[in-house]
């Protein structure tokens, strides 16, 4: 017994057990934990053990070692033993990527090194020394403390981090390949090689590969194991991988970040504040502390304990990896294919092999089980985007006709009400006369005066009004005898460090000012004028005042942006006029005479309108709280009433999207157990204040039920492109009422997405710096929520220009993004199970 | 025969004196890469938030206020860089000296004990000889803090050192906790190095010819075996160098003993200075890394071929 | 007068679970002044044989068995195998000692030369570091290095093969051992350096009255060097002569084979001659007799059992039935 003990490779065996552990809690976390790693319990009773027994105690987060939380939990209340398991996955991730990015570099090159070719020993040489002399971790840290690192989401933050630490740390693995193929080398039987004739490739690759293979195994192993420690290292320094949010606990408490995903290291980084303050509080980094060094012992033990077992001489372990070339070598198949009377056995269990293997990585995905019909939705798109709804501008007639469609189409699929009504109306006018009114103006001119010519200027053709003093709006007094509003002046420049300009002589002065491009025209104003909540100061225009003492407010914007774009009319605190290309030629230079003319514009007429629809399901009759689904889409879009060379579609396509998906639900045989409910935005095409959105105004005033009743989950449908950004934009956000399965909702929709093949990115809105572009309905639908996502972006560089059309637009995204929400309400059983 | 090598010998000098100029260049050039240098996605496009020239005259600056030993005089924080420099490398260096050494007198006898032990490769002994390898830095200073504090708070104290405390380096005292820390990796590297050779060496014909002298095993280890463990030790050395300076830094940054590791990372993180401070004494400090390292790795060469006398001249 | 009495001993090595009996029951003596050769094929435990008597075998060997009898001059009679290593320490280098087969690599190869020579002195003698240099420089000298002041300092690597051999004299005989134990103390040089090494080596035996047992397996060396001769064949002795009757008349059919292998001068052959078969694997040997799978005479009995040691005529021991 003791003999046999002696033979027993102890450190491969123990190496080899706890590597298996490890990938059984990364393939199989569920089995190993039952709880969720991101929900955050604030305080509970929990069961300690006092004096050897259980005692229940009340206690707030973070928990100490409890009967529950084994390890306690985080400064958030997250279990820590859950995210430990769950974390292995990412954590792993890296540190295998980043040794298989490794050996790819340093394999060749260090085997051409220790063949021979000096200046690449040179090169490793450098490398290493260079890496030494500055420790791999300072550089590592300096490197990925950059914001941009810090700011990845999980999936990328693998691959970024696996890069840079692949370009830090290759050359160490490369020395030791270097090495190793060195001795090889030197052995006698490569001298016989030489002799015979071969070239140095041939050399390479039938003798010393198989010499090599299993000393860069255990490389390998060792390898990962010294990874996992630098990535110990590096979190301690706050250098990890995923999001980071600051966490609803501590919001009052500190001002620090923690992270989101589950994963090894971020959960050292709070290491030396831990230590410092809450030395109490040491399961914090003492566990997950262990967790590393289970990991590291686990890969370093099997190294070892394989590279003791090829120093063996009848290693069995060897023979077997022989002989597992042997049978893998294609060149035997071969050869056993061509003499497959003797060897049909083993060719016939090959092929197998070989099918079986195939066959299990091309098996397809799950398929999808109902069908998002893209050219249905075109249809939808190309209907809204009809001349006849004038680009549906919420609160005129054309906003309001695309309702009607909405309602019918809603109506034809055999939608419900929510209550009674199909829509929630809400004011689009504000009776005190405030700021940010849309408005549409159908007459303008201008007359430019060159001595004794005019030149004659029209709206939408040569100029649009962008902001419209509100006094214009609803006095007919200042309009002059044949009914238009007037304004004479002349030009002047304006320089930014003017905040008013004192004219001496009787005339009006409108300025010109050149703005830069920073976002949209309106967001200039916003921020320039004073608006309702009035702010820099730095950037006013000017008050123009002469001796007869009013104050003009007529400004001309100095920018080639809106030629090809389409842009909205608001009421503002001043009038502003952007001239298109011929006008601003004609009012360059200073001291241009003018004269702008405008008909009294046309106010909303209509309300705005939310259209409601329900797609009853299981829990619609049953008593208590009934989950709900909610998707949401904007529906309106900017005024083209005046200028017809556009007919922008991308506006029209979250609509359209939802409209399909409505369909494709209400088609289904069986209903879901969740109830669905579909929401179409209007007034969401505005900017600023967020009051007239459809959206706010559900939210905050008139929403349709109770959070309390009806939990629900809420997918927004945002925009699609055209070609260009072909990338699926997603925003995760967590509301309020967090549940349970809001992690595996979103590790299932991953894996969908993959599976769908959607070139995609996924942002974690709740982090500081939200990259992704959120819509405002999301923002607002998350407060209370179980759960938000947000698929597309409210944001593209082609929106309502000239480009914009129904033919641009990337149909294949707008087919992956109804897939995707298709699917995820079908399938994805965390999101369509009832919690309750 | 002396021109020769004198001719070598400077030839050699060059070379190190080459290497260690590149070295400091390239950190000067690393460390003159703006520290705020960030890349935003931004509407679906990346971009840097810095044009090139910005970086390339950020890199400049760096140069010119080496060269121009401005670096030395600038104020910061109602002190130099020099000073800092000063009072950080000290507080390192007795880390990482007494660190060392106290690895060497853990590590080389526990070899020594390692080797003696009977045993068959891969036995259950050989374990632990793999494990302490495997404890993460982090794990260790964890306990070590643990005991520390245990300590601390039982107000025990050891020979007259009155009760340490476990963060703070305003005593000298409180240097213990650190080096016993960092010591602890180096030590089981060595102890492995140590029980390698030896076993290594036991096979050996000159060692049973030693034997067959009538050698002990002291005296077998004691004047044939030492000297070829020196020589694995010193191979060893910069690998273990550079364990102990990535060390260096987690240790001194949760024990808050503000070395030059402390420093490295508080200057990166911290907003009391403006980013031209943070930047030169960064630089400063990194190069005052990178010389002390090469210096010592100088230093061992030298030793390791003193070792090996004349075994070049055959 | 005996100066070592060798009786059954017994060397086993235990690898991967097998016996492996290297030295499997092995009796001679050695007389004071006396060379005895002990040769044999590579495996048949001629080095073993020393290493035990050494007391130099590690695991997984084993002396299991057997007495080695050391006629000490205070201690009569003093069995080796029942000493410490400590003890057996005190012997090393003093009373006996060893000189190797690769000079090469059984000097070590950081150490100075001098210091190697002088270094049984230091461990055995109660000298100083001056006087033990002294003595060294002057046995250097005695072994053939001229320049002994110079060449003190120097180290292994820079010597000649030949001349480390020297070395490894100089440092084995300079407490003047009573046996010195020289396990091919020739095969790795050349053959004129070969036969300056046998010179040194006869005259320093008969200056210091010491005993030697040579270990070889050139019968060329066993012809000029020694007085009495081991056959060993698979941990066992075949035959035990003088070496004129080893050449006369060697009785043991292998040792005839042996004989038979070399070819004189004055031979007319075609062929060189062999003997037939291989030489069995320890794990493996064969019932009976070892040699009875490649014996030219051999019987049926042999293959039965295994014959005994016995003294067929004065001085002269074979194994074989042939011979009863």
């Amino acid at each position: 017994m003791i003999n046999l003990l002696k033979k027993i490779n102890f450190p491969l065996l123990l190496g080899g057990i706890l590597v298996l552990i490890m990938l059984f809690a990364y393939f199989f976390p569920q089995v190993l934990t039952d709880k969720n790693p991101n929900v955050e319990e604030a305080a509970k009773y929990i069961e300690v053990r006092r004096d050897g027994e259980w005692v229940e105690e009340f206690a707030t987060r973070p928990f100490p070692p409890n009967r529950e939380n084994i390890m306690g939990s985080d400064e958030a209340g997250r279990d820590i033993y859950t995210r430990i398991i769950y974390g292995t996955r990412n954590t792993l991730h890296v540190a295998l990527l980043v040794v298989f990015l490794r050996i790819l570099v340093a394999m060749p090159l260090g085997i051409i090194a220790g063949m021979g070719v000096k200046s690449v020993s040179l090169f490793i040489n450098m490398f290493n020394t260079f890496f030494t002399t500055i420790p791999k971790l300072l550089i590592a840290f300096v490197i990925l403390n950059i914001n941009y690192f810090r700011n990845l989401e999980i999936d990328r933050a693998i691959l970024a981090f696996a890069i840079v630490l692949t370009v830090i740390g290759w050359s160490k693995l490369a020395s030791m390949i270097e090495d190793q193929t060195a001795l090889i080398m030197e052995e006698d039987f490569i001298e016989g090689e030489v002799a015979v004739g071969k070239n140095p490739l041939q050399i390479g690759v039938q003798n010393l590969l198989p010499h090599l293979i299993p000393h860069v195994i255990s490389f390998l192993f060792i390898e990962i194991g010294m990874v996992l420690f630098l990535l110990a290292q590096l979190s301690v320094l706050t250098v990890f991988i995923g999001p980071r949010r600051m966490p609803l606990a501590e919001a009052f408490q500190g001002n620090f970040e923690m992270a989101f995903e589950p994963e090894w290291g971020s959960m050292l980084a709070r290491a030396p504040e831990v230590i410092r303050l809450y030395h109490d509080r040491m399961w914090l980094t003492l566990f997950p502390a262990l967790a590393f060094f289970f990991g590291v012992t686990a890969f370093n033990l099997t190294g070892e304990g394989l590279r003791i077992e090829f120093q063996k001489r009848n290693s069995q372990i060897v023979s077997f990896i022989r002989k597992g070339f042997f049978l893998a070598s294609p060149k035997i198949y071969w050869m056993q294919l061509r003499s497959f009377k003797i060897y049909w056995k083993p060719v016939l269990g090959k092929t197998l092999a070989v099918l079986l293997i195939l066959g299990y990585f091309s098996y397809p995905a799950e398929a999808s089980q109902h069908f998002f019909d893209i050219e249905r939705a075109k249809t939808h798109v190309e209907e809204l985007s009809d001349e006849k709804y004038e680009g549906r501008l919420v609160g005129f007639e054309g906003g309001n006709k695309s309702g009607e469609y909405i309602i019918d189409t809603l109506k034809s699929y055999g939608l419900k009400p929510w209550e009674e009504s199909y829509t929630q109306e809400f004011n689009t006018l504000d009776e005190s006369g405030g700021f940010f009114e849309r408005l549409i103006v159908e007459e303008a001119y201008i007359e430019v005066y060159q001595g004794e010519d005019a030149e004659v200027y029209h709206i939408n053709e040569d100029f649009i009004i962008p902001a419209l003093h509100k006094a214009e709006m609803h006095l007919e007094e200042d309009t002059n005898e044949a009914g238009w509003i007037d304004y004479h002046g002349k030009t002047i420049t304006y320089h930014e460090d003017h905040t008013s300009v004192k004219i001496t002589d009787e005339q009006q002065h409108i300025p010109l000012i050149d703005i830069e491009d920073h976002g949209d025209i309106h967001s200039q104003l916003y921020v320039r004028g004073q608006g309702v909540w009035a702010h820099s100061a730095t950037h006013n225009f000017p008050t123009v005042s002469n001796p007869r003492g009013i104050s003009y407010h007529l400004g001309i914007l100095n920018t080639d942006l809106y030629d090809r774009e389409l842009i909205d009319t608001y009421s503002h605190n001043r009038t502003l006029i952007i001239p298109f290309e011929d006008l601003r030629q004609s009012l360059d230079g200073a001291d241009v005479e003018m004269a702008l003319f405008v008909k009294p514009p046309k106010l909303p007429s209509y309300p705005g309108r939310n259209i409601t629809a329900i797609i009853p399901g299981e829990n619609w009759e049953q008593e208590g709280p009934r989950e709900l689904i909610v998707i949401g889409a904007p529906y309106d879009g900017a005024y083209t009433g005046g200028r017809e060379a556009f007919a922008p579609a991308i506006t029209a396509t979250p609509a359209a999207t939802s409209l399909e998906i409505a369909r494709v639900l209400s088609a289904m045989e069986e209903p879901l157990e969740k109830t669905v409910m579909f929401i179409f935005w209007d007034g969401e095409y505005s900017f600023y204040p967020f009051r007239i959105r459809g959206s706010f105004q559900y939210t905050a005033s008139q929403r349709t039920f109770q959070q309390a009743d009806f939990p629900y989950t809420y997918i927004d449908v945002g925009y699609t492109g055209n070609e260009s950004v072909d990338q699926l934009e997603i925003n995760i956000m967590h509301g309020q009422k967090r549940s349970d399965t809001s992690y595996l909702i979103r590790t299932s929709l991953s894996q969908r997405l993959q599976e769908l093949e959607i070139n995609y990115r996924m942002f974690d809105a709740s982090q500081r710096w939200a990259r992704g572009s959120v819509s405002r309905a999301l923002y607002g639908m998350n407060m209370n929520s179980q759960f938000s996502m947000g698929f597309g972006s409210n944001y593209y560089p082609y929106i309502n220009r000239l480009e914009d059309k129904v033919e641009s637009i990337n149909y294949e995204k707008m087919e992956g993004t109804g897939q995707i929400i298709v699917d995820s309400i079908t399938m994805n059983s965390h999101l369509k199970e009832p919690q309750n | 025969m002396n021109f020769e090598m004198t001719i070598n010998l400077m030839k050699k000098a060059i070379y190190h004196i080459l290497i260690l100029v590149i070295v400091l260049a390239v950190v000067i050039v690393a460390t003159g890469f703006p520290m705020d240098f960030d890349v935003e996605y931004h509407h679906g496009e990346f971009h840097w938030n810095m044009p090139l020239e910005e970086i390339q005259r950020s890199i400049t600056q760096n140069f010119a206020s080496f060269f121009s030993g401005e670096v030395f005089n600038m104020e910061i924080l109602s002190t130099t860089p020099l000073t800092m420099l000063r009072g950080a490398f000290s507080l390192s260096f007795a880390v990482l000296f007494f660190g060392t050494l106290l690895a060497l007198l853990i590590g080389i006898p526990k070899g020594i004990i390692d080797s003696r032990k009977k045993r068959t490769a891969g036995t259950f002994k050989l374990l632990q000889t793999y494990i302490p390898l495997s404890i993460p830095d982090v794990l260790t200073i964890s306990l070590i803090q643990l005991g520390a504090i245990y300590l601390y708070y039982n107000e025990i104290a050891f020979l007259g050192i009155g009760p340490i405390h476990f963060l703070g380096d305003e005593h000298w005292y409180q240097s213990i906790f650190p080096i016993i820390s960092i010591s602890v990796l180096p030590a089981a590297y060595i102890s492995r190095v140590t029980a390698n050779t030896i076993e290594g060496l036991q096979e050996k014909a000159y060692i049973i010819t030693a034997r067959g002298k009538g050698c002990s095993y002291f005296q077998i280890l004691r004047k044939h075996m030492m000297k070829n463990i020196t020589f694995e030790i010193l191979s060893i050395f910069p690998t273990i160098m550079g364990m102990m300076f990535a060390s260096l830094i987690i240790v001194e940054r949760l024990f808050y003993y503000q070395g030059m590791g402390y420093h490295l990372i508080y200057i990166y993180t911290t907003s009391r200075l403006s980013i031209e401070q943070a930047q030169v004494v960064f630089t400063l400090f990194t190069l005052t890394l990178a010389l002390f390292y090469y210096l010592i790795f100088l230093l061992l060469k030298s030793l390791k071929a003193k070792i090996m006398p004349k075994l070049k001249e055959n | 007068m005996k100066l070592l009495q060798v009786k059954n001993l017994k060397t086993y090595f235990y690898i991967d679970k097998e016996e492996v009996p290297a030295v499997d029951g092995v009796d001679f003596d050695i007389n004071q002044g006396e060379v005895l050769a002990l040769i044999g094929e590579s495996g048949s435990g001629k080095s073993v044989t020393s290493m035990s008597i050494m007391g130099l075998i590690d695991e997984p060997g084993k002396i299991i068995s057997g007495e080695i009898l050391f006629n000490r001059q205070d201690i009569f009679e003093d069995d080796l195998l029942q000493k410490s290593d400590k003890q057996m320490r005190f012997l090393r280098g003093k009373e006996i000692s060893m000189i190797y087969q690769d000079p090469l690599s059984s000097l070590h190869p950081m150490i100075k030369v001098g210091e190697q020579v002088a270094e049984a002195l230091m461990i055995h003698e109660n000298t100083t570091k001056a006087e033990a240099k002294g003595k060294a420089i002057e046995m250097m000298k005695r072994v053939g290095i001229s320049d002994g002041e110079k060449r003190y300092d120097e180290f292994p690597g820079q010597f000649s093969g030949g001349m480390r051999q020297r070395i490894m004299i100089a440092m084995a005989i300079i407490c003047n051992p009573r046996l010195l134990i020289a396990d091919e103390p020739t095969t790795a040089l050349d053959v004129t350096i070969q036969a300056e090494i046998l010179d040194l080596l006869r005259r320093l035996q008969s200056e210091n009255r010491m005993s030697m047992m040579l270990i070889t397996h050139d019968l060329g060396v066993v012809a000029e060097m020694a007085d009495r001769v081991c056959v060993m064949y698979c941990g066992k002795i075949m035959e035990e002569t003088t070496n004129q009757r080893l050449f006369k008349n060697p009785k043991n059919p292998y040792t005839k084979g042996l004989m038979k292998c070399i070819p004189r001068i004055d031979d007319k052959l075609e062929y060189l001659d062999t003997i037939e078969g291989y030489v069995p694997h320890p794990t493996d040997f064969p019932k009976g007799c070892r040699f009875s799978t490649r014996c030219p005479e051999v019987m049926a009995h042999c293959k039965e059992e295994l014959p005994e040691l016995r003294e067929v005529e004065p001085g002269h021991k074979v194994r074989c039935w042939l011979y009863g």
